[in-house]
């Protein structure tokens, strides 16, 4: 006989479960489970249960994204309330505040041909 | 199979449920019985292996989510309870060479065959314990090459190494006693 028969065949009569002796180990198994009391459960707590929900629904965040948003949104809240932007745009001459005379000047400017004012 | 599936009563077990509980060991206690056996290879430690195991079940319960199938979860429980403990205390594996042969004389082909059996199985015994694992998971229980790596927490081209490696010792055990 082909020796890989032969050890497949051995095989599968040495792995064959021996009834009359798991019976009675089996027996004495489930009689020290079902004598003594049982542990408390672990339970799943919010804070480990949350995220797998969300992973569920495909939402789990990507925290390393998430904490890149949050830096930046406190950064633009703290730019915000120091003034730093106008202070930059000042110094850079990025802007003018426009004074009365300026704005007479643009929209009344007298008449090129006439001199006179509209 | 009768009665409620697998995950059902797991289901109720997450919610403390002791006789979904005492339901789902009863049905499972043997297979994980003859899993501990063969990879355990000492039948007292076996049976504190399950025991510790279902009580695992137990207390995981609830955390539990029917991703596999209950059965591999348990297995995959077992198998590394039986790791840890051969990794502690190797045992000298008591149940490996199997019975001895029946004195009363028989036929010749039916004691080389017992002869033979108890070959491999001394062979089983010797080879590394992921080795047995895979060898007892794929013929003892039957399971699939995807189930055996589920259990084993590995691919299926990694049982898949596991077997051809354990197969090659076994055959050169019974070419060394033919």
């Amino acid at each position: 006989m082909d020796i890989d028969r032969e050890l497949e065949l051995a095989l599968r009569r040495v792995t064959e479960p021996t009834r009359g002796a798991e019976e009675a180990a089996a027996g004495r198994v489930l009689a020290r489970l079902e004598s003594s009391a049982l542990p408390s459960q672990k339970r799943r707590l919010f804070a480990a249960w949350w995220p797998s929900a969300l992973l569920d629904l495909n939402f789990m965040p990507a925290w390393p994204r998430v904490t890149a948003l949050a830096c930046g949104t406190a950064l633009g809240v703290l730019v915000g309330l120091s003034s730093l932007g106008s202070r930059i745009a000042t110094d850079l001459d990025l802007w003018h505040r426009a004074s009365v005379d300026d704005a007479g000047a643009s929209i009344f400017d007298p008449d090129s041909v006439t001199g006179l004012r509209p | 199979m009768g009665g409620p599936a697998d995950h059902e009563l797991m289901a109720r077990v997450a919610r403390g449920d002791g006789q979904a509980f005492s339901l789902l060991s009863r049905r499972h206690v043997r297979a994980a019985l003859s899993l501990a056996r063969r990879i355990g290879g000492n039948d007292a430690v076996a049976e504190e292996i399950v025991q510790e195991a279902f009580l695992r079940v137990w207390i995981h319960a609830p955390r539990w989510r029917p991703d596999a199938a209950f059965r591999t979860w348990l297995y995959r429980i077992v198998v590394n309870l039986c790791l840890n403990e051969r990794r502690r205390a190797p045992v000298l594996p008591l149940a490996a060479a199997g019975d001895p042969a029946d004195p009363a004389p028989g036929p010749d082909t039916e004691l080389a065959a017992q002869e033979r059996d108890r070959v491999v199985a001394t062979a089983i015994d010797a080879l590394p314990a992921r080795q047995r694992a895979a060898i007892v998971l794929t013929y003892q229980d039957g399971l699939s090459n995807a189930e055996a790596a589920d259990v084993l927490d590995t691919s299926v081209s990694g049982v898949e190494t596991l077997l051809v490696r354990a197969k090659r010792t076994l055959r050169a055990a019974l070419a060394a006693y033919a």
